[in-house]
């Protein structure tokens, strides 16, 4: 099923701008950690004061992991998820319907 | 966003329930419905023309590997579309600078979204904006941040202010609807009357004023930014300013961005100006519109897919547009951030925890308030709120 047709996602790093770190929090000790997001930040001692910043209230351990060490299998694919709009054929009609 | 035109004036006054957060250039609600789904800024490129020191996104002259493609944009679209998202803001870095900007654009609309643009207007070309308004575009933001000189050196070119207001006056020309985005702060605050008077004489009638966020190149200046006095003074001076021009009979549109403590000013200013009736009603009024929108009326999808809380938050990610849909990042009830930002009046502290206007203001910025060193739920360091009108004894409205 969903096996055959997970592929591999970039390895690269997805900040626009330093680095970002994958955040998985745990509130106690029988929990599973949760990732819960990214933070983006020069290096890792950055991305653990901003991740702590932000879950500290929530999490007792907080690991984070740089985004680009990270091997993503997934069978969701931005580009597959097209559904098709038709273009209009003169350009002429107007374009904005009313959201509902 | 603020409407001041709207809540002092009547302008446009509907009763409508959907309220913009970000300037899509409409008091005029496209539904009667209440906003259950957020606007979408997205940053589609990280590569700009200019190089503005308080920029927000710490835009580059490259576009940045990775960037959303052509084909994976228009399948972002389809999903804001499918989840029902109103309205996308087109945003970057320079989002004109992606040739592929009016096929998006008009993706966006055929889909039923109507899309809007941010953009510092200096690539407005008339060929551009008849295309981009062929495309569907329903409105642009320009930005401009002083008058020639100061607005030159934010944006780190000579020439951006006259090419951006040619860029103006190109939409006006094309039948865009258009209006000003001006990022006040302690250095341009002089220069504001000068620019809204210049582009009123060009034809513009619609200006929006942002608070300064603290991200991007603006993390580095939150020296420079108003004090409690300036920035209460600048808000007076666009509300009486608005007042006045609505008196005159000049229609003009005035919102105030990025600072929800302005919620609480306008209805204390209404009741010195008109009385506790029509303080009453305005209150009610921001009531519906529900305060700081981080995290549930406004998101962001940045170049990379990353979705944030806002266009501001670019520090934190919600998670990513190419791992799972956009409606499943933004759902995800087991994200405890998410959860307590969505039920801030309840977490926050400090002078907001017991300050009358919080359900209007949800306490401001989450962003500045971290970047203050106040903590996730401590106070907005741009609270210009006074003591007295923060801790009257009753809501002015209909909470009571
Ligand atoms: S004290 Fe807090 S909730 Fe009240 S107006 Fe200021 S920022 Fe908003």
């Amino acid at each position: 099923m969903a096996e055959s047709t997970r592929r591999r996602l970039d390895s690269d790093d997805r900040a626009p701008h330093g680095s970002e770190f994958e955040v998985f929090v745990r509130s106690d000790g029988d929990d599973p950690m949760r990732h819960v997001g990214s933070v983006r930040a020069d290096d890792a001692d950055g991305a653990y004061e901003l991740a702590s910043r932000l879950f500290a209230w929530h999490a007792n351990d907080v690991w984070i992991c740089p985004s680009g060490d990270v091997a993503r299998y997934t069978t969701h694919e931005l580009a597959d998820e097209a559904s098709t709009v038709d273009r209009p054929v003169d350009g002429e009609e107007p374009r904005n319907r009313e959201w509902s | 966003m603020i409407s001041v035109s709207t809540l002092l004036c009547d302008h446009g006054a509907d009763g409508n329930r959907l309220r913009y957060d970000i300037d899509t250039g409409t008091e005029t609600p496209v539904t009667d419905r209440a906003q259950r789904r957020p606007v979408v800024v997205w940053n589609t490129t990280n590569r700009c023309n200019l190089k503005c020191v308080h920029c927000y996104a710490g835009a580059e002259s490259e576009p940045k590997d990775g960037e959303l493609t052509t084909a994976e944009g228009k399948r972002l679209l389809d999903d804001l579309a499918d989840y029902g998202v109103p309205v996308v803001l087109f945003s970057g870095g320079e989002p004109m600078v992606r040739e592929d900007l009016e096929e998006l654009v008009a993706y966006a609309a055929d889909a039923g979204i109507r899309p809007v643009l941010s953009t510092n207007g200096t690539l407005l070309t008339a060929d551009r904006a008849r295309g981009l308004k062929r495309a569907g575009l329903a409105y642009a933001g320009v930005s401009v941040d002083g008058l020639a000189e100061l607005n030159d050196e934010f944006r780190g070119v000579d020439g951006a202010f006259q090419a951006a207001v040619e860029g103006i006056e190109t939409c006006l020309d094309v039948g865009l609807k258009t209006g000003l985005r001006y990022t006040v702060t302690g250095q341009n605050v002089d220069d504001l009357d000068g620019v809204v008077d210049l582009l009123t004489d060009v034809g513009l009638d619609r200006f929006c004023f942002y608070h300064l966020s603290y991200s991007g190149r603006g993390e580095d200046l939150s020296s420079v930014d108003l004090d409690a006095a300036e920035r209460r003074d600048v808000v007076k001076r666009i509300c009486d300013r608005t007042l006045r021009s609505h008196r005159r009979g000049d229609e003009i549109e005035t919102l105030l961005v990025g600072n929800y403590a302005d919620a609480a000013y306008i209805v204390e200013y209404a009741r010195r100006e008109f009385g506790e009736d029509t303080a009453r009603r305005i209150y009610e009024r921001l009531e519906q519109n529900g305060g700081d929108p981080a995290g549930e009326r406004v998101a962001a999808v940045d170049c990379l897919g990353n979705v944030h809380p806002t266009q501001f938050w670019r520090t934190y990610s919600l998670g990513n547009v190419r791992d799972r849909s956009f409606a499943d990042v933004w759902e995800d009830d087991s994200n405890p951030l998410l959860q307590a930002v969505r039920n801030r009046p309840e977490n926050l502290t400090g002078r907001c925890a017991d300050c009358r206007y919080k359900e209007i203001c949800r306490g401001g910025s989450r962003l500045r308030a971290l970047a203050d060193g106040n903590g996730l739920f401590g106070p907005d360091p741009q609270c210009y709120l006074e003591e007295d009108e923060r801790r009257g004894a009753l809501p002015p409205a209909s909470a009571d």
